[in-house]
């Protein structure tokens, strides 16, 4: 028989917790299986959804069960990302959790920045040195590559930097300019530097950027146009007068969608459009969509959640702008979303005008160049999209 | 599986304890081994089965000590079981360490394929040796049951991050245990409590370290705030976990001991360690400390012992020198307190004495979160004023403001202040507040769950174990 | 006595036994991380076949510079096929590299090529986020595998069985 020592059970299961009533400790247990069961009640009911509307993505579904999705855990990864995105009344659980967070002293979520007045902002992001080198390095080879053509660079400035004085209390962020001071120094004389950044900060108290989006307004885009025309030799030409038109009041923008603030702001979206109807007529060719359209907008966005894509139906990889001008100036532009609500604005001044994002673009450049005889180039970018490129250097590099 | 996420809350616990207590008596040690090889599954798909070989070889080996008492052959089998499950431990979790380390220093190159490390290999593997040490030891009857066996290997309230159980502590409660609402409550306050400590605290002050640790340069303070935010995080993160464990035992009707006891309101080091996981030193002094030989031996001797137990003690939380460096970092200190300052530092005043211990402790977390001994020395520098970005800049200012309410939590919750509040107010034998006990629970448990609902970030820290 | 030596040596061959299981069960992990000697080709056929997707291009040097980085010239064997579909994220990457430990490098660029991708559509392309999160990166041994795809699981499941 073997002998057993009693001792150490009683002495290490000792408690360091109050004394609960039982009371108490009934009513808990009530009170949880009352959570549990009332969660997996309603869960069960809730039906699943494709999309979130408010956080602008679509939600994970079902799961389909495979042995080798189980063997090699994505099954269940899979399962747990779907029922945390079905669970139900998931849009209010949310905002329980921003206002918990605001409560808790935190202005900053996703790194969007909860500023003064209503306004978001995103945080201001920091190149990697390899990347960006690479960026600026195939943009001046591109240049040697093409002397002829004028090659003019604006680097926007975000909101974050611009109206720094409406960033939350306390908040610190990299220093925006002196990372586009650094960009316009390496470029150099190869580049004519068109300055964003003093037209913006003359105008930072209007309502040049959104409040709940991560792009300028067409305000500040018609600012910044003004400040342009000289360099882009557009002064000599006969001015086309435009003005601006409310498409809608009803836009809640990206920043709300990726933080979880102000999901009930709603803004207006402005489009400029020419004055006189003797204005150059302008055309859109979507080149690899294969689509052609009178308009630059794309009013059905309207109904959808991502407002801002009126403008040209939103990011495609090539677009070939062309328009009654009579003036025969031709214009090649890199870009990313900022430009989309400043193009219109260019439009009527040139014959034909060639868009590219690099982030989508998967043809070869050469040829494009080729094709068409380029007067001008413009790199038209917001500085933190910019310094996250990863792209561009691909695209121009193509031999 | 966690306890933190929405599937374990909403569709495991659910259904376990629904049919747990549906089945009679006998039937309920073969539901929760069940129970628990899903939830194992659920993170380890394929090492389940590593477990389960585990589980037979060691009940085997059981009975075959058992078996074998009074003769010497017993040591034989002793030595055989525990070499075994040595071996299993070091293939899966030092084979790439002891490997990489080699071949710095052999002239020829051994080749080797990384592998992933099991779940909670380092807790059921000490589990398994402690029953089959106690079975040797005849402290504990040869479990000839399987099914309770596994259960005991399995639980899955600790199965995952401890406590970690001795078979002894357990023994009787596997085949006699009462279940009760009163008890099922407590566990489900132990349980909302830690997971609050775990959702509320850990992640979020988590998320400020990460910040932090990411940053290029740092100031003093800043560098001091990142550890502070470790601080609070380790503890919360495994503290919240040990507690959920212990509320999970109650709903099921075992009792576990509890792993930790406010060890941030420690006087010197020597309390630290006997507040912090407590069941791990306990398993450490049981199996290792007292077979050396404990303190009674000569002075030379009992060094010896103290610094292997603590190369130990740091190698089984990582495959890595930085926490050897950390076990043996305390190894030395608890050295020097019990042989040259114990003495003096029990005549300062109390408060000189916990910040002593908690400046040492902060130290020990930089060598525990570094993933080198470099960067472990950058970080204290920077602590210091070595290679670091001024004394205070905007940045830190900005961490302390924008958290002040998880920073002000973190202190509070760190000492036993809420504890005895609680007491004081709502656990008045008296008159037990029962609406605002039941209030704070649910309310905790709500905020957790629009925690849980909206966050990717969600690690356990224990997890490398 | 005979009944106590039997039940010892019953015991001990239980023990020997599932040490003996241990050990098999051992290699049979270590053995399904490596890769066989099918040549590149048929793995390549394989995984294209079941990928079924006429909308792809295949990818020269430059391209496979431009996305992920990586020289081909480093790698033993390497194949790129990307969409060539308008705003499309389809992708076929599957290398082999010359030594084990190089994979993780390949495993390294395939996850910033999916971060990068996924900047480039977030809040914006909400299908296209739906693809890259479901994508699959897969190592064998000296084969790395990097599928964006609708069918991405059972191109894995050819991959896997492709190289038993």
């Amino acid at each position: 028989m073997v002998e057993r020592k009693n001792n150490k059970q009683k002495n290490r299961t000792k408690h360091f917790l109050p004394g609960g009533k039982k009371q108490i400790q009934a009513v808990c247990a009530f009170l949880f299986l009352g959570a549990l069961i009332l969660s997996c009640g309603v869960n069960l009911m809730h039906k699943d959804r494709q999309m979130s509307e408010k956080e602008m993505r679509m939600l994970a579904q079902k799961p389909e069960i495979s042995l080798s999705g189980i063997a090699s855990g994505r099954f269940m990864e899979q399962y747990e990302e779907y029922v945390s995105d079905q669970f139900a009344g998931r849009d209010t659980w949310v905002r329980l959790k921003t206002f918990a967070d605001s409560v808790a002293g935190r202005t900053e979520e996703g790194g969007v920045f909860k500023g003064k007045d209503h306004y978001l902002m995103e945080d201001v992001a920091v190149a990697d040195e390899n990347d960006l080198k690479e960026n600026l390095d195939a943009m001046k080879n591109f240049k040697e590559r093409y002397p002829d053509i004028k090659m003019h660079m604006m680097l926007v400035p975000n909101a974050a930097n611009v109206m720094e004085d409406k960033l939350p209390a306390f908040a610190v962020t990299a220093n925006q300019s002196r990372q586009i001071s650094r960009v316009k120094a390496e470029l150099g004389d190869s580049y004519d530097w068109i300055d964003a950044e003093k037209v913006l900060d003359a105008h930072k108290d209007e309502a040049i950027y959104y409040h709940t989006d991560h792009h300028w307004t067409s305000l500040g885009a018609w600012y910044a146009f003004q400040g342009a025309k000289t360099q882009l030799g557009l002064d000599k030409s006969e001015e086309i007068k435009m003005k601006a038109y409310a498409v809608s009041d009803s836009f809640n923008g990206t920043l709300s969608a990726k933080s979880g603030y102000e999901t009930d702001y709603k803004e207006p979206i402005y489009i400029y459009l020419p004055k006189s109807a003797d204005a150059p007529q302008v055309a859109v060719n979507y080149v690899e969509e294969q689509k052609k359209s009178a308009s630059m907008y794309d009013s059905s966005k309207l109904d959808e959640r991502d407002q801002y894509s009126v403008f040209f139906g939103g990011n495609h990889a090539m677009i070939d702008i062309q328009s009654t001008q009579t003036e025969k100036r031709r214009l090649l532009v890199f870009k990313d979303s900022y430009a989309n609500c400043f193009l219109p604005l260019l439009a009527p001044y040139y014959r034909e005008i060639v868009v590219i994002d690099p982030r989508y673009y998967t043809g070869k450049l050469s040829s494009v160049m080729s094709d068409k005889q380029f007067d001008d180039v413009l790199f038209l970018y917001n500085a933190n999209t910019f310094f996250e490129d990863r792209m561009l250097a691909g695209v121009l590099d193509e031999n | 599986m966690l306890f933190s996420s929405l599937v374990f809350l909403f569709t495991f616990l659910p259904i376990t304890l629904l049919v747990y207590y549906l089945v009679p008596r006998k039937v309920k040690n073969v539901v929760l081994l069940i129970a628990s090889l899903i939830f194992y599954a659920w993170g380890e798909p394929v090492y389940i089965f590593l477990m389960l070989i585990s589980i037979l070889f060691n009940y085997f080996c059981g009975m075959d000590i058992a078996l074998k008492a009074g003769r010497k052959s017993q040591v034989h089998s002793l030595i055989f079981t525990i070499v075994v499950n040595l071996f299993i431990l070091g293939f899966f979790k030092y084979y790439g360490f002891i490997v990489t380390n080699l071949n710095a220093i052999l002239p020829f190159y051994i080749p080797y394929r990384k592998l992933e490390l099991p779940i909670g290999i380092s807790f059921y593997t000490f589990q398994t040796l402690s029953y089959i040490i106690d079975v040797y030891r005849g402290n504990v009857d040869v479990q000839v049951n399987l099914i309770d066996f596994g259960t005991y290997v399995t639980m899955f309230p600790q199965l995952i991050a401890g406590p970690i159980v001795q078979y002894a502590d357990v023994e009787r409660q596997l085949r006699e245990r009462k279940e009760s609402l009163t008890k099922f409550g407590y566990g489900a306050w132990f349980f909302v409590m830690g997971l609050a400590k775990k959702v509320l605290l850990a992640n979020t002050i988590g998320s400020i370290y990460e910040n932090i640790a990411a940053m290029d340069g740092m100031s003093v303070v800043t560098a001091w705030l990142g550890c502070l935010a470790y601080t609070f995080q380790i503890y919360f993160d495994f503290s919240g976990y040990s507690d959920m464990a212990v509320g999970l035992g109650k709903m099921f009707g075992f009792e576990f001991m509890q792993n930790f006891n406010y060890p941030y309101i420690s006087k010197s080091v020597t309390e630290f360690w006997r507040r912090w996981h407590i069941s791990l030193g306990s398993w450490f002094r049981e199996y290792v400390y007292i077979p050396l030989g404990g303190n009674r031996v000569t002075v030379p001797r009992h060094l010896l012992n103290l610094l292997i137990v603590w190369f130990l003690t740091g190698l089984w939380h990582g495959a890595s020198w930085n926490f050897v460096a950390w076990g043996l970092f305390y190894g030395v200190i608890l050295i020097t307190e019990k042989y040259f300052t114990g003495k003096i530092l029990a005549k300062l005043p109390g408060a000189v004495q916990t910040i002593y211990t908690m400046i040492l402790v902060m130290l020990g977390w930089v060598l525990f979160f570094s993933p080198t001994l470099g960067s472990a020395l950058t970080w204290i520098g920077n602590m210091f004023g070595q290679g670091a970005t001024g004394f205070m800049d905007s940045q830190a200012l900005y961490l302390i403001m924008r958290n002040w309410l998880f920073w002000v939590a973190g202190i509070i919750g760190s000492t036993p202040f809420m504890h005895l509040l609680g007491k004081r107010l709502v656990f008045d034998e008296e008159r037990p507040h029962t609406v605002l006990a039941g209030c704070l629970m649910t309310g905790l448990f709500v905020l957790c769950v629009a925690y849980l609902v909206t966050e990717s970030y969600n690690p356990f820290l224990y997890f490398r174990f | 006595m005979t009944k106590k030596k039997g039940e010892f040596t019953v015991l001990r061959n239980i023990r020997a036994g599932m040490v003996v299981i241990l050990l098999i069960y051992i290699g049979l992990i270590f053995q399904s991380k490596g890769d066989s000697d099918t040549p590149f080709a048929d793995v390549q056929k394989a995984v294209v076949d079941a990928a079924d997707d006429k909308n792809m291009t295949l990818a020269g040097t430059q391209e496979i510079k431009r996305f992920y980085g990586i020289n081909p010239k480093d790698y033993e064997d390497i194949t790129l096929y990307y969409t060539n579909e308008t705003m499309g994220v389809n992708e076929l990457l599957l290398v082999k590299t010359k030594d084990e430990n190089e994979a993780e490098a390949v495993e390294e660029a395939a996850e910033q090529r999916k971060k990068t991708q996924l900047d480039n559509f977030e809040g914006y392309g909400a299908e296209q986020v739906k693809l890259l999160d479901a994508s699959i990166i897969k190592t064998k041994g000296t084969y790395v595998l990097f599928v964006i795809s609708p069918k991405a699981e059972t191109v894995e499941k050819a991959f896997t069985k492709s190289l038993k």
